[in-house]
């Protein structure tokens, strides 16, 4: 037995020379640490968690230079109670961020382009725009007088002329919708609840909210990779300036922050948080472990400096061979710490023993090495060997976890082999007179012994249970469902899931050009579980011509009297009050012939509460009714200016979302609702690669992740 | 189809001597040879003039001349100062297109006798109204638009405005605006979406038509 004299001689050296080992160890664990603090790093990157040489993983990675737009981003989704104040929440916002160049160096609002201001209605479909647009023109008696006066005296004007328009038995029908708004804000400004009337609702009706109730801000901030959230002091930034927008103050407009930088600085804080926690839960709980099993301090602190030499080394080990760990093999110190212990409690449970039998300190050690050493060898080795065929998988987060595991269990083999003895040794453990053990167990062991068969019947009657569960046990793909649900970013996404442009499971494919992008968009649209595709293309909207002449001929209606004019000046409270009291008079005489849905008397109440109503509900009325009115005239001037769109017309902020400098087409993909499983998932991505197998993109990420584990 | 016409300036026929009324008729000829103007606004608001001239002439004929006597005064002057089938093409928008040339036809004179036959029911007496035409013009894109007032001896002014636009090389009015601001043809289009929604184009014949005979009284054949 050459490794039982070996290992024996190893442990009778340390005897000898406690002093020196101890030392060693010590200096050793300084020097390790030092360079383990210098050099070893922590990345919350999930992609560091498999081989960088995997197809799916070079498709990511060349992706992402080619569109660095979308890397690294924290994303602000804003919603509100009327669409102006989302726009303006997310309008300021970008500005503030913009202007903050020190925090972030990229700031967009994919939906709040000139682009889309202009060329929005030519995305709806005949139908839609045309019932828009007759929707629009059975307002311009408020949008004329209103162009002409912005203010509360001049909707007060076109309530009258309408009235008296009424009054010859005019169809006042079309104007129910406006009609029914300015009385329920009128009504509770004099209640002193106002809010702004939003003139898009107003003008658009439900295609106010067509393009979803979210916008959206995008931004790059400057990540600060000494810290260990490398975002965190720009989401702070941005959490601050949110929080001082106007409608997030009042309670109106919420702005929720999530993207890739919020999400991994979540991770880590979550990761933090517990390390830590599971740092003192088992260091609790090993100290209570360990004086059940040796009951003597001295032995105590001399096993937990063992343990502390180990994790430091292997720290150093982890240092050198790796370099940086990831979210998996950052799990090793707890592995390390877990199974480390038990070697050097086999040892001295072993040396208490022998303390016992033998007749002093130095002879019992050497009965332990001999008895001992090869024992722990063989439970290190195997231990060691399994952590280490995990090493081939491409799994590289596994793979890193095995090599640091398993050479830590031969680093903590050989401390429990030397620094071990030494420490006992200086330690000196008192003699323990009696019989080492549980003595209340004893009954036990004879309860076993005659059972041992029903014993046996139970456990393989369980492992047969099992066996027959086995299959049931799915893999969860779904990287979002191991962070945590409750942190903000993660629940903002769970609340856009339903939104199908804000889906996180996507599938990005690059095409030579913009014309073979529409071929495979067309052939992608046919897939089952494919719910829409976009590429530049769909930037273009179909059946222009009809559309155009559709705008073209509104604005040929409208084009007059919405030309800018300058504007008076703002009312004073008197003047509204008199432009109240005219209106009033022109309405009331016609209050008979008019019918009770229009509203017309309900108004007619607003307006002798206002001439009676104080300065103070007066200017909030000017306020409430006009706060959001100049910005909804521009945009509609905007629209109605609607001009042919080609490949070559779409902005370049827009396009270079979607173009390569080269000329090379994006197309993205967005899977049905049905493919939110991970079976869905999987099967989503199989028919997008049937079609186009360069896929790359999260949905694909996702799966070929899934399929690296389990492989 | 008046939900924002200028009838609200007709004032019941005051009893009015003969003699005031030349007076009047003599006043505003000479405010509106004062009004023309030389240069651009001229060329643009002297159909105007001659339209609120023509007016003034059926005003002070009033009830007293027959309603076709007035409708032949006034005829020729909108026909020359209105873009008729612009207005009746803006009124009825891209439906327009999907009439056969007959349909057009028809609603075209229809529209035309129904035009100047609100006129002239409308402008039925005279009571010492002024028509004022602003100095300059509103410039809107390639339109003009020339200001006017309509204002009675006590009470309040109207504004009318007219949108003008350049057609076969003068200057033709495409929309008046209430106020300034409320566009007559906007207005009709509202109206006419829904009659052509009921009938199509033979429902807004048949509505022109019925329209004209109540204004005219029986009287335009």
């Amino acid at each position: 037995m050459r490794a039982e004299r070996l290992l024996a001689g190893l442990i009778e050296y340390s005897r000898q020379h406690a002093w020196a080992v101890v030392l060693a160890g010590a200096l050793l664990a300084a020097i390790a640490g030092f360079y383990a603090a210098g050099h070893l790093g922590l990345s919350s990157e999930t992609d560091r968690l498999f081989a960088a040489n995997l197809p799916w993983r070079q498709r990511a990675a060349a992706f992402k230079a080619e569109f660095p737009q979308f890397q690294n981003l924290l994303v602000a989704v804003i919603d509100a109670r009327e669409p102006e104040e989302a726009e303006v929440t997310a309008t300021t916002l970008a500005e503030s961020l913009a202007a903050d160049q020190a925090h972030f160096q990229l700031v967009q609002r994919p939906d709040g382009s000139t682009f889309f201001r202009k060329e929005g209605m030519l995305f709806l479909d005949g139908t839609r725009l045309e019932s828009a647009l007759d929707h629009i023109i059975d307002a311009q008696p408020f949008l004329g007088e209103l162009a002409k006066d912005p203010s509360a005296s001049g909707l007060f004007a076109a309530l009258g002329l309408l009235a008296v328009g009424g009054e010859r038995h005019a169809d006042l029908t079309p104007y129910r919708a406006a009609l029914s708004a300015f009385h329920n804000s009128i009504a509770a400004t004099i209640a002193g609840q106002s809010h702004p009337l939003s003139w898009t609702r107003l003008l658009a009706g439900d295609l106010a909210d067509e393009a979803g109730t979210y916008k959206f801000v995008l931004a790059q901030p400057r990540l600060d990779h000494t810290q260990l959230q490398p975002g965190g002091t720009a989401l702070r930034v941005m959490r601050n300036v949110a929080n001082d927008l106007e409608f997030v103050k009042s309670g109106d407009a919420r702005v929720r922050i999530t993207g890739s930088v919020a999400l991994a600085d979540e991770e880590f804080a979550t990761v933090a948080q517990g390390a830590v926690e599971g740092m003192v839960a088992s260091t609790l709980l090993i100290t209570l472990w360990l004086f059940l099993a040796v009951r003597s301090w001295r032995l105590i602190v001399s096993i937990l400096l063992t343990l502390a030499l180990g994790l430091v080394l292997t720290l150093f080990f982890a240092a050198v061979a790796v370099g940086t760990l990831n979210l998996v093999s950052v799990g090793f110190g707890i592995l390390f710490v877990g199974i480390a212990v038990d070697f050097a409690i086999q040892f001295s449970v072993r040396y208490r023993e022998m303390r016992r039998v033998k007749s002093d300190a130095a002879a019992a050690m050497a009965a332990t090495g001999r008895r001992a050493g090869v024992q722990i060898l063989v439970a290190a080795a195997a231990t060691a060997a399994g952590f280490l065929s995990f090493v081939p998988t491409d799994f590289r987060g596994v793979a890193e976890l095995g090599l640091i595991a398993g050479v830590g269990m031969l680093i903590a083999f050989l401390c429990t082999m030397t620094f071990l003895p030494a420490m006992i040794t200086l330690c000196q453990p008192s003699y323990e007179g009696a019989e080492i053990g549980f003595g209340w167990a004893v009954p036990l062991d004879e309860i076993i012994r005659r059972h041992r068969r029903r014993l046996l019947a139970l456990f393989f009657a369980l492992g047969g249970l099992g066996i027959f569960l086995l299959p049931r046990l799915a893999f969860d793909s779904n990287p979002l469902h191991t962070k945590d649900s409750t942190t903000e970013a993660m629940r903002t996404l769970d609340g856009l899931r339903d939104s199908p442009f804000a889906n996180p499971f996507t599938v990005d494919i690059v095409t030579a050009d913009p014309a073979s992008a529409a071929a495979i968009s067309q052939r992608l649209h046919d897939l089952p579980l494919v719910s829409n595709v976009l590429s530049i293309n769909s930037f273009v909207p179909a059946d222009q011509a009809p559309k155009l002449a559709l705008i073209a001929d509104a604005r040929n209606l409208l084009g007059a009297t919405l030309a800018p004019r300058p504007a008076p000046a703002r009312p004073t409270p008197e003047q509204i009050r008199t432009a109240a009291k005219v209106a009033l008079g022109r309405i009331e005489p016609a209050l008979s012939g008019l019918s009770e849905g229009l509203l017309i008397p309900a108004l007619a109440d607003d307006l002798r509460g206002l001439a009676i109503a104080p300065d103070s509900v007066l200017l909030a009325l000017g306020r409430t009714l006009t706060r959001f009115l100049p910005t909804q005239l521009d945009r509609l001037r905007d629209a109605l200016e609607a001009q042919p769109v080609t490949l070559q017309t779409i902005p370049p902020e827009l396009a270079r979302d979607w173009l390569l400098p080269d000329g090379r087409a994006r197309i993205q993909v967005l899977p049905k609702p049905q493919a939110s499983s991970s079976r869905g998932l999987t099967e989503f991505v199989a028919q997008v690669e049937a079609v186009a197998p360069d896929a790359a993109g999260s949905a694909p990420t996702v799966v070929a992740t899934s399929a690296t584990i389990v492989a | 189809m008046d939900v924002f016409d200028v009838g609200e300036c007709r004032s019941s026929a005051a009893s009015l001597d003969r003699r005031t009324l030349l007076r009047l008729a003599v006043l505003s000829i000479i405010a509106a040879s004062g009004l023309s103007r030389p240069g651009a606004a001229s060329v643009v608001t002297s159909p105007i003039e001659q339209f609120y001239a023509a007016l003034l002439q059926v005003m002070r004929a009033g009830k007293m001349a027959p309603f076709r006597q007035r409708y032949d005064v006034l005829a020729p002057v909108i026909d020359q100062t209105f873009d008729l089938e612009g207005i009746l093409k803006s009124s009825v928008g891209l439906r327009w297109g999907a009439l056969s040339s007959e349909e057009q036809l028809a609603l075209k004179n229809a529209f035309r006798r129904f035009t100047i036959s609100t006129y002239v029911s409308n402008f039925d007496s005279f009571s010492g109204q002024r028509f004022e035409i602003q100095p300059g013009l509103r410039p809107a894109g390639d339109d003009q638009i020339v200001q006017t007032r309509i204002v009675p001896v006590s009470g309040e002014a109207h504004v009318l405005d007219y949108v003008m636009r350049q057609v076969g090389g003068t200057w033709k009015v495409v929309d008046v605006l209430a106020d300034g601001s409320i566009s007559r043809v906007a207005a009709q289009r509202s109206e006419i979406r829904g009659i052509f929604a009921t009938g199509g184009g033979p429902a807004l014949l048949d509505r022109l038509q019925k329209k004209t005979a109540e204004l005219a009284g029986g009287q335009l054949p």
